[in-house]
């Protein structure tokens, strides 16, 4: 089993990837900026979510928050 | 810089974002967007900065940017991709995820410092001279690096000739989450982690690529993992 990660939802329709996170984050930073693991780990979890909630091949769930930059402090 | 004795167009100065005089990999979809798109998204990148003096919200700004990424990227509709497939791979989950073996691959291009695929042969090869040189690696075969999943983040380079690296290079993890995915272990989120993870620099040429993947996927399968997170860049 498969779960993709990325920011260009266009690829995975076409190419019929089973399960992809989209993600709304600048191209060089799908898991979310420098230093961000709260993000990162956020993103993780979403995808992790989609391998279980996922029940049919090409299944395209929108991560649902903005890019932020790294977090100070 | 553009000589100051010759005036460069709008779409000479757009283009020259993408392996040009200009070459900045978060914006050579400037490439690809019309002249009129291109000013009005520097427009409103100047605008969101004007009032970022005030608020010091630089959000939207970033959020412009994306956006304009987004548009620079989709497809023509009146182009078919060939990589336009009639089904897909689906497998049903039979593991769930707090108990599941977790494996990763990337196209960030990261390695283990030490281990460097060495690029046609080239040692101790730069970023910048890979984005110099990436008409060469679209031509070549690409090496699948091999990352130990307990490998020390501080250990892990990276090298990619096609998106701008400065967060990969910042923190692996903006591209390659090998501590996410170690605290998911951790935490229970996750079974237990593959030994190995893989990743390579997706800027390659795709027909070498499809000719090594049988040996690849032999490889990924070694790791006996119940599924598999993918990340291109």
């Amino acid at each position: 089993m498969t779960v993709m990660v990325s920011a260009f939802e266009h690829v995975a329709r076409v190419m019929k990837i089973p399960r992809t996170l989209t993600v709304r984050h600048p191209m060089g930073r799908p898991l979310g900026a420098a230093g961000d693991k709260e993000r990162h780990s956020e993103v993780l979890n979403a995808a992790f979510d989609l391998l279980e909630s996922a029940t049919a091949n090409g299944t395209l769930v929108e991560f649902p928050k903005d890019f932020r930059p790294t977090p100070r402090g | 810089m553009h000589p100051e004795d010759e005036s460069e167009s709008f779409e000479s100065f757009r283009k020259s974002f993408s392996y040009g005089t200009r070459t900045d990999l978060d914006f050579k979809f400037f490439k690809s967007m019309s002249d009129d798109d291109v000013a009005a998204l520097l427009q409103a990148l100047l605008a969101d900065l004007g009032d970022a003096y005030d608020t010091g919200d630089i959000l939207p700004l970033i959020q412009s940017a994306i956006a304009a990424q987004a548009a620079g990227y989709a497809p023509d509709p009146s182009v078919r991709s060939r990589y336009e497939y009639e089904d897909g791979p689906w497998n049903e989950a039979r593991t769930p995820v707090a108990q599941s073996r977790v494996g990763m691959l990337t196209t960030s291009g990261h390695f283990v410092a030490g281990d460097d695929p060495e690029p046609f042969g080239e040692t101790d090869m730069t970023q910048e001279e890979a984005v110099d040189r990436i008409s060469e690696f679209l031509r070549h075969a690409p090496a699948m690096s091999e990352i130990p999943s307990s490998t020390a983040t501080a250990d892990l380079r990276v090298r990619h000739g096609g998106y701008d690296t400065r967060s990969a290079t910042r923190d692996a993890n903006a591209t390659f989450p090998i501590d996410g995915l170690r605290t998911a272990a951790d935490d229970g989120r996750v079974g237990e982690l593959a030994s190995t993870f893989f990743s390579f620099p997706g800027a390659t040429s795709q027909g070498r690529l499809r000719k090594l993947l049988p040996e690849w996927v032999a490889r990924i399968k070694e790791e006996d993992v119940d599924f598999m997170l993918l990340v291109p860049v």
